[in-house]
């Protein structure tokens, strides 16, 4: 696959990926793939704290940069594509569980502890820990914009990043923050 | 005595995560040099902070090896399939049809206010005309002769959509999803639709990709006789 080469090739949109177009593999797709590879797995986690089950948040991944292939064709300048990829794959998961706020708890309790249970690795063991049963089974009691912004508070995003991936204020990120950490102690 | 208030857990948090402005920041820092309390919360707060984001960060993922190449197999599906415009004229011509069946039953029923329900399946169910065509087996079509006899030839290929190989014949053909695309002759010889010719595996060809009901390309028509040369 002539994936290795071209990583960084700026986007110059449509036309590049036509004159490409033999080559199967566009520029923009290589492009994708890049995100793909650094953000997937963030995003998987992430989407597990909005409530979809393990097999669900793997679509809404694999559709979210489908998208974003198509979004790059058409636009290819100037937008924050790490909030992007949240906000839409969020937007999917949201459609996919349109349910209540109770549902989504029970539900991430028991994703996060069937995921847990497939995985022998030496760090799934790690997490068998006490501590971290505790963290998770107290994440679920946040409200869902305080979980979502934690979340993506751990990704090392920016306030202003994580506004615009959730479609809410800055101000806003800022108290749910605050308030999900103070709860989250509290609990702990 | 600004400085000798104690820390907010705001001011915390946003010192934490580097979203505190120059002023405030300054403040925060001197109170922290000067009370080991402050202090003693602040380092208490980030080491939650800390074992939270990495309680996070180590959930396990457990992500199929074939995950990268699923994606990459669905956008390469899509490469050299780049929308010009979404085809809806059979679901107009559909509705004109439908229109026309209408009309034609008000007419002939005039007498009274009749509920005219034989339009509807003619509305719901457009186009028959492609989902009825044979599914013809990958014929091969050689673009230099398309190239030559544009004329003659592209009536003949106008109608026929041919089945792509690696379509799924049991699915029936979703009609409402027709794509027009330009698609390189490569990508036609690959999927055993055309041979090319030494030299002409770059041009560009126009075609309609009709997609079956799993989205993905079930049967391709020629639609530009001529081959699109680049510029």
């Amino acid at each position: 696959m002539p994936r290795a080469e071209a990583m960084d090739a700026p986007i110059t949109g449509a036309e590049t990926g036509r004159r490409d177009g033999a080559a199967m593999l566009l520029p923009v797709a290589q492009v994708v793939l890049r995100h793909y590879e650094r953000e997937h797995i963030a995003l998987r986690r992430f989407l597990l704290f909005t409530g979809v089950t393990d097999a669900v948040a793997q679509e809404i991944v694999q559709e979210t940069f489908l998208r974003l292939h198509k979004h790059l064709g058409k636009n290819p300048q100037n937008i924050n594509l790490r909030a992007w990829l949240y906000r839409v794959a969020r937007n999917l998961a949201l459609n996919e569980h349109a349910s209540s706020r109770q549902r989504v708890v029970q539900s991430i309790g028991d994703e996060l502890q069937a995921l847990h249970q497939d995985d022998n690795s030496p760090e799934a063991i790690y997490l068998q820990s006490e501590r971290q049963e505790r963290i998770r089974e107290a994440m679920a009691r946040l409200s869902p914009s305080q979980r979502e912004c934690l979340v993506l508070r751990t990704r090392g995003m920016k306030y202003r990043e994580i506004a615009s991936a959730l479609q809410i204020s800055v101000s806003s990120v800022g108290e749910n923050v605050q308030r999900g950490l103070e709860k989250l102690r509290e609990l702990l | 005595m600004k400085n000798l208030a104690h820390l907010t857990y705001e001011e915390m948090v946003r010192l934490i995560d580097s979203e505190i402005d120059t002023a405030a920041q300054a403040r925060v820092e001197t109170h922290l040099a000067n009370c080991a309390e402050c202090l003693k919360r602040y380092e208490d707060l980030a080491e939650f902070s800390e074992t939270l984001s990495h309680a996070i960060e180590t959930i396990p993922v457990a992500v199929p090896a074939a995950a990268h190449q699923r994606l990459e197999a669905a956008m390469e599906q899509r490469a050299g399939i780049t929308p010009m415009r979404p085809i809806r004229w059979w679901q107009w011509a559909a509705v004109a049809a439908g229109l026309v069946v209408t009309l034609f039953l008000l007419h002939s029923r005039r007498s009274s206010f009749v509920r005219v329900e034989p339009a509807a399946p003619a509305n719901t169910e457009p186009a028959p005309v492609v989902a009825k065509s044979n599914p013809v087996e990958a014929r091969p079509v050689s673009p230099v002769a398309v190239h030559h006899k544009p004329r003659q030839q592209s009536s003949n290929l106008d109608n026929a959509f041919i089945r792509l190989p690696y379509s799924d014949p049991s699915l029936p053909i979703n009609t409402a999803d027709v794509i027009r695309v330009e698609i390189p002759l490569s990508a036609l010889a690959s999927s055993g639709v055309i041979r090319t010719q030494p030299g002409t595996a770059d041009a560009l060809v126009k075609a309609d990709v009709l997609l079956g009901l799993d989205g993905q390309p079930s049967a391709i028509r020629l639609v530009s006789a001529t081959m699109i040369t680049h510029e």
